[in-house]
């Protein structure tokens, strides 16, 4: 018998849903969304987002058009923005997994406010994270060769390559994410078929999507049996994903990139980027949407502390870096850390890196500051900056001063660069708001269940009883 | 790689047709001509752009259009003349042998012919590589005395300028165009009018010239035209050079040097081993006295005193800094040393006085080594410096015994050669500006550009009422012309060139003229009331060599000895000219000396420019080709741009940072506005400024290109100026220059490629010129990468790279790949031998179809030569570093970083040990090149090569067959040539041999003249390579990665005087 089986109210914690809002209070606010006209604010928000989004078309056509020289990319800085703006939404599409299977796995029962909400921007700074590989490579109409298609030439692609992990790494975890996320839609969905006027297309649609759920308890069975195995399933993808792209540099003979620390590194840096993602996003849906109850102060502490944890995982693994460097005696080694990043002509770059995501994330350690939402919103800002920051401080300033003096060189963005890299964002907003706007963006059915009315025979003897009459060391799911 | 090919011709006696087709064309070969003319509308002499390219029946001119010559079109042309060549009576002037399809000609394979070009005022004998008639790629003559095998900068990249697409390739009359024909009428009606006035007022203008038909026709003009006045000028000669033989000798003999034998060498002002005459064979010598094999090898050493660093400067053991006009007064104050303390009898010479301060150390040093090497040394003085210095350079080697020894002296191809060629030239344009000229025949060149400013040429050009120029492109002089006649490139033209040490070669065309177009030798047998047959005239020359010898033979052994030296490429070498005399004329060059006006102290307010022939361009005669444009200067790296160079202690002192603009003033010549490149190694308050850039009208790639410093050069100060003032422009200036440039379209000329554009403005934010380099950290940040050491240390310590650069003792994570089966590739770069020329750098780039891509790209790092050479200052003194030379391509690592992170395969280790690539499946991550710590691969990021269609028809013609021209979107890098290794692979199975040693040559080994490529088997042991990747000065690059790359570098070693350290 765990804490975690208890019921919130019985360990004395604060709930999780405030306002005294019940069954039909959160189904109310959470459809109501996708049923009442949008705000005003969404338009705005949809419209711009949506210019965004036409400009990233706009400029991977012209990139694809062109050739790579569209963007600043260069000899020895092969890799730029392109690659930097890859790692950096593959992180922020960590989040999402994070919340939704790790949490759920460990019965964090306050994850069940945002995990639709963050699976949500997983997938869709997963799909943001895969245009820039795609579009990256010199001969996109060719990037079918990057999977194992069996062809008449016999040849494969190859399997030394961590290009080639992270193909099949990526596409796995876009995969999970999304059956993940789909899976946990589908009691909401029903909720919002059942919702609907009879006939209307609106039925029908969520019908179809819904596969048909009835709420009866052999559904809810299989349903809860399934997305037990998948979060089980996601959870060492979150350590995965980012471990196998960390390993596009550290196997690497690169200065810089060639480093055992990486895997951890990344997922720590991922997890910080992720989180503080959620936040900015969260943040502001909460204020528009007026779901302050469901997500409450407590959850944003909580994510808050999570930040300033992974945080300060990233500063240690920053000062690791610095030490092996130094420790290490290898000139090579050293060059890139005290004169490329520290005090060359990037070094610009790093320095933004180090205030944003070691040094912003420290007020968090005071509870006032971890509970303010203005310091909130604004040290995830720059916490989005920093990890941005943090993949180009890796991929540029490894590359651009190697090995042989003679190659140095440097990197300057072009405005294609810059206009792709914003229309990305567009992208990933324009996706964000259609969801905000179409689907519950709250888990009804898991945010009712820790309600303190959804354990209407909480008592623990019962539970153990229960579990040792079956042999099931698994507490039942809630019914 | 030097097969040639063993053609036959068929016997051509006069009168009657030697091969025929068929019966009717035996008996009248005129009306076969004409029936074959009918067959072949768009061929026989009609100029070939309107040949039609598209089908082979429509006879209708293409539309209007430059230079349309499709492949096809091509092919059928050069089909053609073959077939023509048969059928018709055409006269035979064998082009190529294909009179009769040999038997082994097939097509695909290409075939090598050997020509003669003119290259730095030196005659290489080339080999060219053709494919189908097309030829594609230029290799060294190894027969030829001043090749020896290997090519320069300016012959390899000679291929391209054959297919520029900006040659003219149209008669033009007053600016608008005109048939050949009418120009043929024309000009032999003046020549027939001249001829019967004498040559009265008519002027020619042409640059001295080593060939021998050229000299004969000229003598020819001289008698039936006396009153003709002739001028042989050119910007960039070595007319001095002449005057100091003249001086010493009292004849124009033509000194050759053979470093091979020299211990110690003086080059005073002298690039001996880049710019200067006779590079090629000076860098086989030198480098053949340092290549050690063990410390028990001796090893020359190489002196300079020069003032801006010039590939013989990086390559010096010891070099001084000091202004062109002191290097006088050192050779002055050597010759005294020399007689005073080391009884070295010199005359009057011995007693003259040094005007310059000289580091006293120096002078007693390089007396000393001089005197104890006599014999053995050679004092070498550059053309720019004063007759005087020449002779009294002469006078030291001849004292020395170092005459026909280290020096040798050669008769000069041309015994009337004037030693004051700018005083003719200049007695010429005060003559048009009179109007004393009516006729004026300028052949090649554009004097209205490279003319010293002083003396106006391009006004008083106008004076002269009938112009006729021949150049290649219609340029500023064309312009100014009543005639403009297109110049055949020499790859399509005959003619003939003696070389320096006097080998006589015949210029042997390698395809038929792509343009309608003349050459000189035309010209002047028109002139001469000749039949302006080129090929008959050649001959003649070659039958006038040795006439008494060649009377009493038959006509078949002419004939046999006419065809051996066109497949040869060489026929004869005079003897050296034994010098007498030279004592008797000391008091001579001592006379010379005292009237001499001592030069004033050079300082801040009397600063000295010198002028040189560019590394790349030489005398802007090719200043539209882009191998040339991008080649990287060897010095300051700079690409598409000159610069004003100074060192960093006189930028200190006058306040200027690298890209400011100034003006440079001096009396009585044109204030030049241009931006400062700081360059280590140049002597305080000098400036050097570069020859052959900034021309307005040469074509779309180079018109515009860098700065014109012509406006600066006058007939006093012609080589030196002295005096000169420097202002740093302001920012108001540096608007008005920009807004200048953009009317005049030099910030970005707008090219078809998109590569190939410049920066959308040359000044940068800060106002500062934007000079593009290849590579701007000269520093090795004292990392083991081009390895050196002293010659004494070496022998202390002959393991000395094994320590600065170990290889790794980790043990494998997986198993080594056996290659000891089968063949083992590697290659072996001698850092001792390399000067830094670029030879290498343009050969590949030939060879492996490497575009050029602009000042643009270059400027973000995107060139895309295979093959570069790093070049590194040492020391710690930055106004006089050492330099570090070291030519980088694919090392063709055994454990490569970039193949196991290519997703999908296109980079593989072939058996053979070669880092592979595969184009085709490539899809461009660029992964492989972030993981290759020698950067050495190259990502095609725009399309370089051109979309489809944009690129000029010509320009594509210098493509090699065997090479994937690649597109955008794919990595590139060197690969040991494998095209040519896959070809000598077949050729030996097919002759059922095995490939033996040398068999196979990269591109950049056989373009290398001091031989510091080396490649081949490492299977096999008595291989030249594996001999070199065991010598003790062996290391491999970055070997502590552990990616045991093929290619091994010797480490180099200086050999400095430790009296002088």
């Amino acid at each position: 018998m765990s804490d975690h089986d208890l019921p919130i109210l019985e360990l004395g914690e604060e709930p999780l849903i405030l306002d005294g809002l019940g069954y039909s209070g959160i189904t109310e606010m959470v459809a109501g969304v996708t049923e009442n006209k949008a705000p005003k604010g969404w338009w705005i928000g949809f419209l711009l987002a949506g210019a965004f989004m036409t400009t990233f078309l706009g400029m991977a056509g012209y990139l694809i058009v062109t050739g790579i020289g569209a963007w600043g990319n260069n000899s020895p800085v092969f890799w730029a923005w392109d690659i930097t703006n890859f790692v950096w939404w593959v992180g922020i599409g960590h989040a999402g997994t994070l919340i939704s299977a790790v949490l759920f796995l460990f019965r964090q029962k306050w994850r069940t406010a945002i995990n639709r909400f963050s699976e949500a921007m997983t997938i869709f700074a997963v799909i943001c994270a895969l245009m820039f590989p795609t579009i990256h490579v010199g001969r996109v109409w060719y990037i079918y060769y990057t999977l194992p298609i069996p062809n008449s030439m016999g040849i494969w692609p190859n399997f030394k390559s961590p290009l080639l992990w992270d193909v099949f790494a990526v596409s796995t975890y876009f995969t999970v994410s999304t059956l993940f996320w789909f899976v946990g839609l589908i009691p909401d969905l029903a909720t919002l078929r059942d919702r609907s006027v009879p006939g209307s297309i609106r039925q029908k649609v969520y019908g179809a999507l819904c596969l048909g759920w009835r709420s009866s308890n052999r559904h809810w069975q299989n349903y809860e049996r399934a997305y037990l195995l998948l979060a089980a399933f996601s959870t060492p993808l979150v350590l995965s994903v980012h471990s196998v792209v960390s390993f596009d540099f550290a196997t690497s003979v690169m200065p810089g990139w060639h480093t055992t620390i990486f895997p951890p590194y990344f997922v720590a840096g991922a997890i910080f980027s992720g989180f503080a993602m959620v936040m900015t996003l969260m943040l502001i849906t909460r204020a528009v949407y007026g779901l302050k109850s469901v997500v409450t102060m407590k959850h944003l502490e909580l994510m808050n502390k999570i930040i300033l944890l992974t945080g300060s995982l990233v500063g240690y693994a920053y000062a690791m870096e610095f030490f092996i460097a130094y420790y290490s005696g290898n000139e090579y080694e050293r060059h890139v850390f005290l004169y490329n990043r520290m005090t060359g002509p990037l070094s610009w770059a790093y320095w933004i890196m180090i205030s944003c995501n070691v040094i912003s994330p420290q007020v968090f350690w005071f509870k006032k500051l971890r509970r303010n939402i203005p310091v909130m919103f604004v040290v995830s800002i720059i916490v989005n900056i920093g990890m941005w920051f943090e993949r180009f401080v890796i991929i540029a300033t490894s590359l651009f001063r190697d090995f042989l003096p003679s190659s140095w060189g440097y990197f300057r963005p072009t405005l294609t660069d810059i206009f792709t890299y914003l229309g990305t964002l567009g992208l990933f907003f324009t996706a964000f708001l259609l969801f905000i706007r179409w689907v519950p963006m709250i888990a009804m059915a898991e945010v009712k269940a820790t309600l303190p009315e959804a354990d209407p025979h909480h008592h623990p003897k019962h539970d153990d009883a229960h579990a040792a009459a079956h042999g099931d060391p698994e507490p039942a799911p809630a019914e | 790689m030097s097969r040639r090919t063993d053609y036959t011709f068929e016997e051509n006696t006069a009168g009657a047709p030697s091969v025929w087709r068929s019966l009717e064309s035996k008996q009248d070969p005129q009306a076969a001509a004409e029936r074959a003319k009918a067959e072949f509308k768009a061929t026989a002499g009609i100029p070939l752009q309107h040949a039609p390219s598209a089908s082979r029946d429509d006879a209708t001119p293409a539309p209007e259009g430059e230079g349309k010559v499709g492949r096809r079109g091509f092919m059928l042309f050069t089909g053609a003349s073959a077939v023509l060549a048969g059928c018709a009576r055409r006269p035979l002037e064998k082009v190529l042998p294909y009179t009769k399809q040999p038997e082994h000609a097939v097509p695909g394979i290409s075939s090598y012919y050997a020509t003669v070009y003119e290259s730095r005022g030196e005659a290489l004998g080339l080999l060219v590589e053709s494919h189908e008639g097309r030829p594609t790629k230029v290799e060294g003559n190894p027969d030829h005395p001043a090749s020896l095998g290997a090519s320069d900068l300016a012959s390899q990249a000679a291929i391209w300028d054959l297919y520029d697409p900006d040659r003219s390739q149209k008669f033009a009359k007053s600016g608008t165009e005109a048939d050949a024909a009418d120009f043929d009428a024309a000009f032999k009606e003046l020549a027939e009018d001249l001829r019967a006035r004498k040559g009265a007022k008519l002027a020619i203008l042409a640059p001295a010239s080593q060939s021998p038909t050229f000299l004969r026709l000229r003598d020819l003009v001289k008698a039936k035209l006396p009153e003709a006045k002739l001028v042989s000028w050119s910007s960039v000669d070595d007319s001095l050079t002449r005057a100091g033989a003249k001086l010493a000798f009292e004849q124009a003999a033509q000194p050759v040097y053979a470093l091979e034998r020299a211990k110690v060498i003086v080059a005073v002002d002298s690039d001996l081993l880049g710019d200067d005459v006779g590079s090629l064979k000076n860098s086989r010598g030198f480098a053949q006295g340092r290549k050690l094999r063990s410390k028990a090898d001796v090893m020359n050493r190489l002196y300079v005193v020069e003032p801006s660093l010039s590939v013989t400067g990086m390559a010096a053991d010891h070099r001084l800094r000091l202004a062109a006009s002191e290097c006088e007064g050192f050779l002055v104050a050597i010759a005294s040393e020399l007689s005073k303390k080391h009884g070295v009898d010199l005359g009057a010479l011995g007693q003259l006085k040094s005007g310059v301060k000289i580091p006293e150390k120096w002078v007693q040093v390089v007396a000393k080594e001089l005197a104890q090497n006599k014999g053995k040394s050679v004092v070498s003085v550059g053309p720019r410096q004063p007759a005087r210095v020449q002779a009294l350079g002469h006078a030291i080697n001849w004292a020395l015994g170092n005459a026909e020894q280290t020096i040798q002296f050669y008769p000069a191809a041309d015994k009337d050669a004037t030693v004051d060629a700018l005083a003719d030239l200049a007695g010429l344009t005060k003559e048009m500006a009179a109007g004393g000229i009516d006729h004026l025949l300028i052949l090649g060149q554009d004097p209205v550009y490279s003319a010293p400013s002083d003396l106006a040429f391009g006004e008083a050009l106008t004076k002269v009422k009938h112009v006729i120029h021949l150049s290649r492109g219609f340029n500023q002089t064309s312009r100014a012309a009543e005639w403009h006649a297109p110049e055949a490139h020499p790859f399509e033209a005959w003619g003939d060139l003696r070389s320096r040490s006097g080998a006589y070669s015949i210029q042997q065309p390698l395809t038929a003229p792509l343009f309608p177009s003349k050459t000189a030798l035309e010209l002047l047998a028109t002139l001469a009331g000749e039949e302006p047959k080129p090929y008959d005239l050649v001959r003649a020359t070659f039958s006038s060599l040795n006439p008494a010898a060649t009377a009493a033979l038959s006509t078949t052994f002419r004939d046999k000895q006419w065809k051996l030296a066109l497949k040869k490429g060489v026929v004869s070498e005079a003897a050296p000219r034994a010098l007498a005399g030279l004592p008797a004329k000391l008091p001579a060059i001592a006379a010379a000396f005292e009237g001499a006006a001592p030069a004033k102290p050079i300082g801040q307010d009397n600063l000295e420019v010198t002028f040189v022939a560019d590394a790349r361009l030489f005398d802007g005669q090719s200043a539209n080709n882009p191998w040339l444009l991008e080649v990287p200067d060897p010095i300051t790296k700079l690409v598409w741009d000159n610069a004003a160079c100074i060192s960093p202690a006189t930028a200190k002192t006058l306040g200027l940072v690298q890209g400011d603009m100034v003006r440079l003033a001096a009396e009585g010549a044109k204030p030049l506005e241009i931006g400062v490149f700081v360059q280590p190694g140049q002597a305080d308050f000098t400036i050097q400024l570069t020859l052959g850039w900034g021309r307005q009208q040469v074509g779309r790639y180079g018109s515009k290109k860098g700065f014109d410093v012509h406006g600066l050069r006058t007939t006093k100060g012609y080589h030196t100026v002295s005096g000169v003032t420097l202002t740093k422009l302001a920012a108001g200036d540096i608007a008005a220059i920009a807004d200048r440039f953009a009317s005049l379209g030099k910030a970005s000329e707008p090219t078809p490629i998109l590569g190939r554009t410049g920066p959308s403005d040359p000044f940068d934010l800060d106002k500062r010129y934007r000079f593009v380099q290849t590579q701007e950290h000269g520093s090795m940040e004292g990392r083991p990468i081009a390895i050196d050491s002293t010659y004494e240390d070496y022998k202390k310590n002959d393991k000395f790279v094994q320590f600065k650069s170990p290889d790794p003792k980790v043990l494998p994570l997986w198993n080594k790949v056996d290659y000891s089966k089968g063949h083992k590739w590697g290659m072996a770069i001698d850092l001792n031998a390399c000067l830094g020329c670029n030879a290498c750098v343009v050969a590949c780039q030939s060879e492996n179809n490497v575009p050029s891509v602009g000042k643009g790209q270059v400027e973000m790092g995107r060139e895309m030569s295979w093959l570069r050479i790093d070049r590194y200052y040492l020391g710690e003194d930055e106004n006089n570093p050492q330099v570090a030379i070291q030519p980088v391509a694919c090392v063709h690592c055994e454990e490569a970083p970039c193949e196991n992170v290519c997703p999908v395969n296109a980079t593989e280790h072939s058996p053979e040990g070669l880092n592979d690539m595969a184009y085709n499946r490539c899809i461009g991550t660029r992964y492989c090149a972030n993981n290759c710590p020698y950067k050495v691969r190259r990502f095609n990021f725009l399309n370089y090569h051109g979309e489809d269609g944009v690129l000029p028809e010509t320009e594509k013609m210098h493509m090699n067959p065997n090479v994937t021209v690649r597109m955008r979107g794919v990595m590139e890098k060197c690969n040991y040539c494998v095209q040519r290794i896959q070809e000598t692979k077949i050729h030996t199975r097919n002759d059922g041999r095995a490939i033996k040693d040398g068999d196979i040559r990269t591109a950049c080994q056989q373009a290398c003249a001091s031989e510091a490529i080396v490649f081949g088997d490492l299977n096999d042991p008595t291989s030249e390579v594996s001999k070199l990747h065991k010598l003790d000065r062996a290391y491999r690059l970055l070997a502590e990665i552990g990616t045991w790359p093929r290619t091994t570098y010797l480490g180099k070693i200086r050999n400095p005087n430790p009296e002088l350290v």
